[in-house]
């Protein structure tokens, strides 16, 4: 494709035109700067709009965002002399990101949407979504595509690892409203991304158990009594939440874990003996642990289970 | 509920002269065609193609079974309790759509498929036949489709009746939910062939079991079975725990014993709802306005999801009353249940091969009802 160099004023190049960008949450700092030092050394390319007097991107917004900022009036830039199709110019842009750096999450999404434009889905499975590094299947490309539907605060939470890109792709399945309302929370607490995927399930489930709005589960009292804790950091509030939304997804497991909490309580048991239940009281059988230094410290723990046999509160934990 | 006519049949070109595939081809008429090379082939671009979950086809393929057609059904992993049952590989996937159909994660072939190459099929039953001819062996085509949806197309039963006639320690057991048992009314089965239907409580059959007949045709065609001299099996699998259950599951006891002699039945079996992790979410893609998965659902030994183990032992305890209530003769069992979860419910826990000798025993001698 043949190109000029052009000498362009700023204030012609259409910002708002997002046809061909891919890029999304760059920081602009180290480009900047190199600006500043040396000048552009790359060229942005630009095509003729339909009307002719402005320019639209190809390649170079961040170029051009910061050129803008440093009070540039006008840019060399490489304009494309034979109009040529979108398709062609957005091939043009993709590959030449894909040729000098890793896609984050919403780029490969913003990718994806576009490319959706001009090839069949399966064509796109098999040629492109291999290029962006993600599976060849037809799952992958719905859940690509759903991030670029989001709101651009998860987007950008995406981008800086706030919020994990399958808990990003599960809320893209939710209404506005109840991502919101599970984002907002997110925002207030420190979650790890399993946690964050837990909790979006257990609101999800809860939700769906009990006919309520995801509002509705998180403006519950003991929710928000958490999250207005001023002496919890987020980590603990994000913990606290966690517990909360767990006995409510779980309400009979967690009177089970408590009912056998209350009852081991009871039994007084010394440090070196721990007793513990079946996972999720799956079956029944419980473990007992003995640690031990000395043939002394096995005499008195066997004396202790010995009495433990007879306690009746360990018949009643047996018997559920 | 309508019979599965496919609109379009995918025939695999080393299997389209077989008898079979013909018969399948005659009763669809209407249905377009169109012949590939391979199977595995076509399975794996579609696959690509439409994406492995939740894309099932409409469409029907008939091809070569090139493994095995008979195994020996996967069960679960211990401490939970299997009955030995075996599998006869007719083909897979199933036209009913239920929510919770395991098929949907389990399967990597998402049409409709049915294995035409049946003299391939008896020749390994004969084989297996002679080289155990004292063995007494339940197998059934119920595990990976439904054995009734298709027979209107295939007739499959009829042609295992010649073996079946001729080896007395083999009973085929035909699990469905559907009504359509006119094929089987005038077969001389000699007790062969035990049909049993998966019940549910009528809310659930009617929420979850789309192309399902409605339980009180099931219970209506296993009536006409045994006015035939069949016996019959029922399955309360999956139970499914829902505010109401106990309700539900008793009106369909009642309807099951206002309908059925309890010495018509060989069995009944009990199971929960349980599947392995990646169901719920391939399935909830399928049909998102499902509330089966909400519930108390624990990660169990073999790492399926089962109900917490107390909602399970209430289920079953209620289950088993009122079915004890019905009949005190009728022999219950349980797919893929804990030692500590039979006990409490029936008093005994049996080894798997206990399991299977007692279940072996409700068929042998064959008995006609």
């Amino acid at each position: 494709m043949e190109t000029e160099a052009v000498s362009i004023p700023l204030h012609k190049i259409e910002k708002s035109d997002r046809s061909f960008i891919i890029t999304a949450g760059r920081d602009n700092r180290e480009l900047t700067r190199s600006i500043q030092q040396v000048g552009l050394v790359n060229l942005p390319y630009l095509v003729a709009g339909p009307s002719g007097d402005c320019y639209r991107i190809v390649c170079g917004c961040r170029r051009i965002q910061v050129l803008t900022e440093l009070g540039w009036k006008e840019v060399t830039a490489k304009i494309f002399s034979n109009a040529p199709e979108e398709k062609t110019l957005f091939l043009f842009a993709f590959f030449d990101n894909l040729a000098h750096r890793q896609f984050n999450p919403v780029e490969k999404a913003h990718s994806v949407e576009r490319l959706l434009h001009y090839f069949s889905q399966e064509e796109i499975i098999r040629s492109y979504l291999p290029l962006l590094g993600l599976h060849p299947t037809a799952r992958t490309l719905a859940d690509t595509i759903s991030l670029a539907g989001l709101e651009d605060d998860i987007k950008y939470a995406v981008i800086t690892g706030a919020l994990q890109e399958k808990t990003a792709v599960r809320l893209a399945g939710l209404s506005a409203e109840e991502r919101q309302s599970i984002f907002s929370l997110f925002c207030m607490v420190n979650l790890s991304a399993s946690k964050q995927s837990e909790i979006s399930e257990h609101c999800l489930d809860i939700a769906c158990r009990d006919s309520l709005s995801i509002s509705e589960i998180l403006d519950d009292r003991a929710v928000q009594d958490v999250l207005q804790q001023d002496r919890m950091t987020g980590s603990q509030k994000g913990e606290q939440v966690r517990q909360v939304l767990r006995k409510k997804r779980f309400p009979r497991l967690t009177r089970r874990e408590e009912s056998f909490g209350t009852l081991k309580k009871r039994m007084h048991l010394p440090p070196n003996l721990v007793l513990s239940p079946p996972a999720f009281f799956e079956g029944a059988m419980y473990r007992m642990q003995i640690s031990f230094e000395t043939v002394e410290d096995v005499q008195a723990a066997a004396d202790q289970v010995k009495k433990l046999a007879e306690n009746p509160d360990l018949k009643k934990l047996l018997e559920g | 509920m309508q019979r599965f006519i496919p609109e379009k049949i995918f025939i695999e070109e080393s299997a389209a002269d077989l008898v079979a595939a013909k018969r399948v081809r005659e009763r669809c008429s209407e249905s377009s065609v169109e012949i590939i090379t391979s199977a595995r082939e076509f399975i794996r671009l579609s696959r690509q193609k439409a994406g492995a979950e939740g894309a099932l086809q409409t469409g029907l393929l008939l091809c070569r079974n090139k493994g095995r057609f008979l195994e020996p059904c996967p069960g679960t992993k211990k401490p939970y309790r299997c009955c030995g049952y075996a599998i006869l590989n007719s083909g897979t996937g199933c036209p009913l759509h239920c929510t919770y159909c395991v098929l949907q994660a389990y399967l990597n072939n998402p049409f409709i498929t049915l294995y035409v190459n049946h003299e391939d099929m008896l020749e390994e039953l004969e084989h297996f036949a002679h080289l155990y001819p004292d063995r007494i062996m339940r197998i059934g085509t119920g595990e990976y489709t439904d054995s009734l949806a298709l027979e209107h197309l295939t007739d499959f039963t009829c042609s295992l009746l010649p073996f079946l006639r001729q080896h007395q320690g083999i009973v085929l057991e035909l699990k469905t939910k559907t009504a359509f048992i006119d094929t089987l009314l005038e077969l001389d089965h000699g007790g062969s062939v035990l049909v049993s239907w998966s019940l549910n409580a009528q809310e659930i059959a009617a929420s979850e079991e789309h192309g399902a007949a409605p339980v009180h045709e099931r219970l209506a065609a296993a009536r006409s079975l045994i006015n035939k001299g069949y016996r019959v099996g029922f399955h309360f699998d999956p139970l499914i725990y829902y505010p109401g259950w106990q309700e539900g599951y008793r009106q369909t006891v009642d309807l099951l014993a206002d309908s059925i002699p309890p010495a018509a039945i060989a069995w009944i079996s009990l199971g929960s709802l349980r599947f392995m992790p990646p169901l719920k979410n391939t399935s909830l893609q399928r049909f998102p306005h499902t509330k089966i998965y909400c519930q108390e659902f624990v990660s169990g030994h073999d790492g399926k999801m089962r109900y917490l183990q107390d909602i399970r032992l209430e289920m079953y305890t209620a289950l088993v009353a009122w079915l004890r209530h019905y009949s005190n003769d009728i022999f219950i069992y349980y797919c893929m249940e804990s030692p500590t979860v039979w006990k409490k419910t029936l008093g005994f826990a049996p080894s798997n091969a206990e399991l299977q000798k007692l279940l072996d025993g409700r068929v042998s001698p064959r008995i006609a009802a």
